[in-house]
């Protein structure tokens, strides 16, 4: 099927021909579920190493009065931001992509991903990009780079990767949009297809801004407007992202996974629907983060505390909001404390740790409003947390409940990625490490921060009497994440390699329409298009005389 | 007592008509065409504050010896807007099965793309922008690429559509790929718009 083609997903002859194993069906493959298990892989394999970039950046903070792994303050910016960059944009984003790409359109119904060779070309086009990412690091590029020429390649490949995220955002949305299945509204539409949309209608109104500034910085570097010297400034092409409350966008996807999950693993599905998918969606009011952090709003000082303000007490209660009603299908329900469970609560009560650790960072314009002017020159009146590597421990917290988050969804959809369930031990130690990392590394860069270590990127390390023991908590905190998303890679490995027990019994079976696929699904996903009347169309099958009909497969002529 | 049966123009065993066709192609061009605003206000934006910084230190904006002559841009704007409406002449022609009106639009749709595009090198000629050493010149030098780059998209997805059209894939039936490439196109035209304002006519 062509790029341009739109001819209806809906038609049996476009959902592709069966997969084949061979080197050149697999890369040329415009399946998407082989594309999710890709981008899962290749987010995972990212992840990790950037989970070791930012360990070997946190050894140098330990100690504060020489450089240890660098060689002087530009190379541990460029080590500083490579494991920043490519832990966003390189590992998480994409393992959402990837979770996003394989679910939707079995949650929704429809045969294939619309789009489904741009969508193939999305994720080559990502690869590509990362892997020159990484390259113009290796050779001296990047913020605070030495070389010319490798600071514009990394100029263009960071644009290439956000591009391949954007157009692969644009696909996603674009199927959710409009390739439903018969009878499924949005209000129908399972919770993590909701969030999925959230999320990337987010990422498509806000990574333009980031597009704008690269090619902004892509002529200022190109024709020498960024000496040598300055050249570490460029870090703040991704702070928009890498700093609250924007960073908060990976609450959106996490929460409505686990809202899925937590329904499914207490055999009560979350009744209160349309809050929770109002909750998911007023956390997109973040993007008003993005007026903050941009580059170009003219703006008041008064303007930019106040949507400080708005943005973070706004990320903490549709977090709390979720997890409520969540909660309540824990409280009449009867929990499987399994690690598609316990990995996404865990996830979510982090990312609610992380908004409320945020609140913090309002002391400083509060306290600008409620203290007389005379009082601001007096540096013991205030706590000053803005411009310290505060926000980097707060990241620290979102990194942790992302990976929590990414776990439990694995676990939970195991079955139909792989055909096969992951490895309980295996699950439940990354999600300890996880969890465990993520609260050190977010106590640590949070006091570190409180204890007036400047934010990176500087031209030497420094802070107050204990941020080295801080930054070695911070350490231990990564490291932990880091374990926590190896023994997760490790597990799904296995699963991927048929190391682990077939899914014919995984022990759990959710209500949405992509339990009512074989595990994994074949191609063409349902035997023919699916009509449903509910939320919960696979609880609407009722026998009738003795034969099985169900508003999903065998019997099409299903009331729509 | 009436036949009832005299007024029962419709079978009863008239299958259902099939399903809506998704517009898929619409949506996602739709999308695009909002990350592309989004993008380029924000760039804008950008230019807007660090100008207003330079200029509140009383130092001109424009290097010396810089201008800006507004016929070109001008002239440009007048080309977008007849643009705009070959485009959506385009639209109405395919929609009404009209293939040589079709072609006639695309064609000069195309050709006022052309048009704005020699112009403004032209424009950039005139202006007489230094390369290097100011930040006015990276800042509009990236404006122009950007827009020039959106106007070489939306030209390619007027050809494909063009094309498509050409190959009876598009007509009254169906003429969603038109109806997207037309979006596109007065995308397209809004950020030419937004420059024409921000750095043509503000300086």
């Amino acid at each position: 099927m062509a790029l341009t083609e739109s001819r209806t997903p809906t038609d049996a002859r476009t959902a592709g021909a069966p997969e084949t194993a061979t080197l050149d069906g697999l890369l040329g493959s415009a399946d998407h579920k082989t594309l999710g298990r890709f981008w899962i892989a290749g987010g995972l394999t990212f992840l990790l190493g950037a989970l070791v970039v930012s360990a070997v950046a946190g050894i140098e903070t330990i100690d504060l009065g020489s450089f240890t792994v660098a060689s002087d303050a530009d190379q541990f910016t460029q080590i500083w931001s490579l494991g920043r960059e490519v832990l966003l944009f390189g590992g998480l984003l994409p393992i959402l992509v990837g979770l996003a790409t394989y679910l939707v359109p079995l949650q929704i119904g429809a045969p294939a991903i619309a789009f489904a060779r741009g969508a193939a070309g999305a994720f080559w086009a990502w690869l590509i990009g990362t892997v020159l990412l990484v390259v113009s690091y290796i050779f001296n590029g990047g913020p605070g780079g030495g070389k010319a020429d490798f600071v514009v390649l990394w100029t263009v490949s960071l644009g290439l990767v956000i591009l391949a995220l954007l157009w692969a955002m644009v696909i996603l949305a674009t199927t959710i949009l409009g390739a439903r299945t018969i009878g499924m509204t949005l209000d129908r539409t399972p919770f993590a297809s909701w969030s999925f949309l959230v999320f990337c209608l987010y990422g498509i109104l806000t990574l333009p801004l980031v597009v704008a500034d690269l090619a902004l910085t892509y002529v200022r570097v190109r024709h020498g407007f960024v000496p040598l010297d300055a050249r570490q400034t460029l870090v703040g092409v991704t702070n928009l992202f890498t700093y609250a409350p924007t960073l908060f966008w990976l609450a959106i996807p996490a929460l409505g996974m686990a809202a899925d999950t937590i329904g499914v693993h207490t055999a009560r599905p979350v009744m209160l629907r349309k809050p929770i998918m109002a909750a998911v969606g007023a956390l997109s009011v973040i993007s008003f983060g993005a007026v903050y952090f941009s580059f170009g709003s003219v703006r008041t000082v008064d303007f930019n505390n106040f949507m400080l303000v708005l943005d973070i007490a706004a990320t903490a209660l549709p977090i709390l909001a979720v997890l409520g009603l969540a909660g309540e299908s824990i409280r009449r329900g009867t929990p499987r404390l399994n690690v598609a469970f316990i990995g996404s609560l865990l996830g979510g009560l982090l990312f609610l740790l992380a908004a409320v650790t945020a609140l913090l960072g309002l002391f400083e314009p509060v306290q600008l409003w409620l203290i007389d002017n005379a009082d601001t020159g007096n540096p013991d009146k205030l706590l000053i947390l803005n411009g310290t590597t505060f926000h980097d421990g707060l990241r620290g917290i979102v990194v942790g409940a992302t990976v929590l988050s990414i776990t439990g969804a694995l676990h939970h959809w195991a079955p139909k990625i792989w055909g096969r369930t992951m490895a309980e031990p295996l699950g439940f130690a990354a999600v300890l490490a996880a969890a465990g990392g993520g609260v050190l590394w977010g106590l640590g860069g949070v006091l570190a921060g409180v204890d007036n270590q400047p934010a990176y990127p500087v031209s030497s390390l420094a802070g107050g009497d204990n941020v080295e023991l801080y930054n070695l908590i911070a350490l231990i905190g990564i490291v932990a994440v880091a374990a926590g998303a190896l023994l997760t890679a490790l597990s799904a490995a296995q699963s991927a390699v048929g190391r682990t027990s077939a899914a014919g019994a995984p022990g759990w079976s959710g209500l949405t329409l992509e339990w009512a696929t074989s595990s994994p699904p074949s191609p063409g996903n349902f035997d023919q298009p699916p009509v449903v009347r509910s939320a919960t169309p696979l609880a609407d099958a009722v026998p009738e005389s003795g034969s099985a009909e169900t508003t999903t497969g065998t019997d099409a002529g299903g009331e729509a | 007592m009436t036949d009832i049966s005299l007024y029962q123009t419709i079978p009863v065993d008239v299958p259902e008509s099939p399903p809506a066709r998704p517009r898929l192609l619409l949506i996602a061009t739709s999308l695009v065409a909002a990350a592309v605003i989004v993008g380029y206000v924000g760039l804008a934006s950008y230019y807007a504050q660090v100008r207003q910084g330079v200029l509140s230190t009383g130092q001109p904006w424009l290097p010396s010896g810089v201008t800006i002559p507004l016929t070109q841009p001008n002239f440009m704007l007048l080309t977008m807007a007849f643009s705009a409406v070959a485009m959506a002449w385009a639209l109405s022609a395919v929609r009404h099965d009209d293939r040589p009106n079709a072609f006639i639009a695309f064609a000069l749709t195309l050709m006022f793309g052309f048009a704005q595009i020699a112009q403004t090198a032209y424009l950039l000629t005139l202006m007489k922008m230094p390369a290097a050493g100011n930040p006015a010149a990276a800042l509009i030098y990236t404006m122009v690429g950007v827009q020039l780059a959106t106007m070489a998209m939306a030209m390619g997805y007027v050809v494909a559509m063009a094309l498509r059209t050409l190959g009876g894939g598009y007509s009254a039936r169906d003429y969603e790929g038109v109806l997207s490439a037309t979006v596109f196109w007065f995308t397209n035209v809004g950020v030419y718009i937004i420059l024409w304002y921000a750095v043509y006519i503000t300086k």
